[in-house]
């Protein structure tokens, strides 16, 4: 049974060496781009079109479909409206991701970490993807109310505006050793 | 000598590769950058010759070659210890945070190995042979352990590995996670696989001496600068900014899935 259960363990981490084996080099368009953007736009991008999208996905529409159109049209109109806030919520992971990149590109280049903020980072990101995909798989099933995604929008829009201040003082001490690290 | 053909040819070879593998050391001079892992390099070697005379003075299942064999056996296995342990120092070092988080996470991942390792193979103490079997899968396990946390504190925190270094870490790895495997499947029946055990063993470390032999056929790449260092109030500043961001938009998150 020992044996049986240290095999098992053996085999795990002879899958997890291969998956960490291999480099993952990111295309060089990539690096690119956001080596090329402001610093501060690396934290939000996806949200800043959130007006658009709350227009587009507006209650008033839902109400004016209700009155005016045909069920085959709402039915239509709704699975789309659920494509795109399927969508969104993948762009609001991407800005997730990118500022939890910065995180752990602002520890890799420091001095001194604290062990504290590493290990809450490192269980937030943990509990993100898990909760993402709960959503994700929501949206598939049911819906999601647009004050909610405005809710959501509007706390990765206030770190953009809240942390821009300090991160113009870290673009201009720090951009091009930043970007450096980005690019390697 | 009482080696049959085929562990005969395993013998021969792998001393071949651990030759081969020494001159690539050297004529790239992977020495002045991991001399503690090319000085393990050398003492395989060493151990492999001086055991092939041992068999040949003693005969292969006489206890005197046992006990040097297995003695350097030891000797390789802590060489192997200092090696993972300057791989470690050698690619986390250069980010002075990370590395002053990670060794000490690594050190205690290793005591604690250890002591597992020690505890389940007392447990075997009665009887020579599964003692040092025991103490040796516990062994690899914790080598293996350390190695691919190695790996994951460096994809985690995005630092870019050197090639020859990484295939080293990915030969060592993988070399201790195969002998844990061996030790566990065949050590109820050694006595009467004792071929097919170390075939199993041979065969895995020429596997990672090819991996690395094949890291150092190309010249190594220049090496790369420290990287700069930011102020230690960049990250004073913004890391509970940003934590603290990241917990709202969980909680935002999870009230989604609530509604």
């Amino acid at each position: 049974m020992h044996a049986i259960l240290i095999a098992g363990i053996a085999l795990v981490l002879l899958l997890v060496l291969i998956w960490l084996a291999r480099e993952t080099p990111r295309a060089p368009a990539e690096i690119v781009t956001e080596a090329q953007l402001p610093i501060e736009e690396l934290f939000s991008l996806h949200c800043r079109h959130f007006p658009q999208i709350r227009q587009a996905l507006s209650g008033a529409d839902e109400q004016y479909l209700r009155e005016r159109a045909s069920p085959a049209l709402r039915r239509r109109t709704l699975r789309e409206r659920r494509s795109v806030a399927r969508r969104f919520v993948a762009g609001l992971r991407e800005d997730f991701v990118r500022l939890e990149r910065l995180g752990r590109t602002i520890a890799t280049l420091s001095p001194r970490v604290s062990r504290r903020q590493e290990f809450a980072r490192l269980e937030l990101g943990m509990r993100f993807r898990v909760v993402y995909w709960a959503a994700v798989l929501r949206l598939f099933v049911g819906s999601v109310s647009i004050p909610q995604l405005a809710s959501l929008t509007d706390v990765i829009g206030n770190l953009a505006a809240e942390t821009e201040r300090a991160m113009r003082s870290l673009e201009e001490t720090s951009v091009s050793r930043l970007r450096s690290n980005f690019s390697a | 000598m009482h080696l049959s053909s085929t562990e005969l040819l395993l013998w021969v070879l792998s001393i071949l590769l651990q030759f081969g593998l020494c001159v690539l050391v050297f004529w790239r001079g992977l020495h002045r950058r991991l001399p503690i892992f090319s000085s393990y390099a050398v003492l395989v070697l060493f151990a492999a010759i001086s055991v092939w005379f041992a068999y040949r003075r003693w005969g292969y299942r006489s206890l005197p070659a046992w006990y040097f064999a297995w003695s350097m056996q030891g000797l390789t296995f802590l060489g192997r210890g200092f090696a993972v342990t300057e791989l470690c120092w050698k690619i986390l070092r250069p980010y002075a945070g990370v590395w002053g988080l990670a060794w000490r996470a690594l050190v205690l991942l290793s005591v604690m190995l250890t002591a597992r390792a020690m505890v389940y193979a007392q447990g075997d103490a009665h009887w020579v042979v599964p003692f040092v079997l025991t103490a040796e899968q516990g062994l690899e396990m914790m080598i293996a352990a350390v190695l691919l946390a190695l790996l994951a504190t460096c994809a985690y925190y995005r630092i870019s590995v050197e090639p020859s270094y990484r295939w080293i870490v990915v030969g060592l790895c993988f070399n201790s996670i195969i002998q844990a495997l061996n030790n566990s499947f065949l050590r109820n029946w050694l006595s009467t696989q004792i071929f097919f055990w170390n075939g199993i063993r041979l065969s895995s470390f020429n596997i990672a001496i090819v991996v690395w032999c094949v890291a150092l056929w190309k010249p190594l790449l220049a090496e790369r600068p420290a990287p700069v260092l930011l102020g230690q109030q960049m990250y004073d500043e913004l890391t509970p900014q940003v934590n603290y961001r990241l917990r709202v938009l969980n909680q935002r998150l999870l009230e989604i899935l609530r509604f």
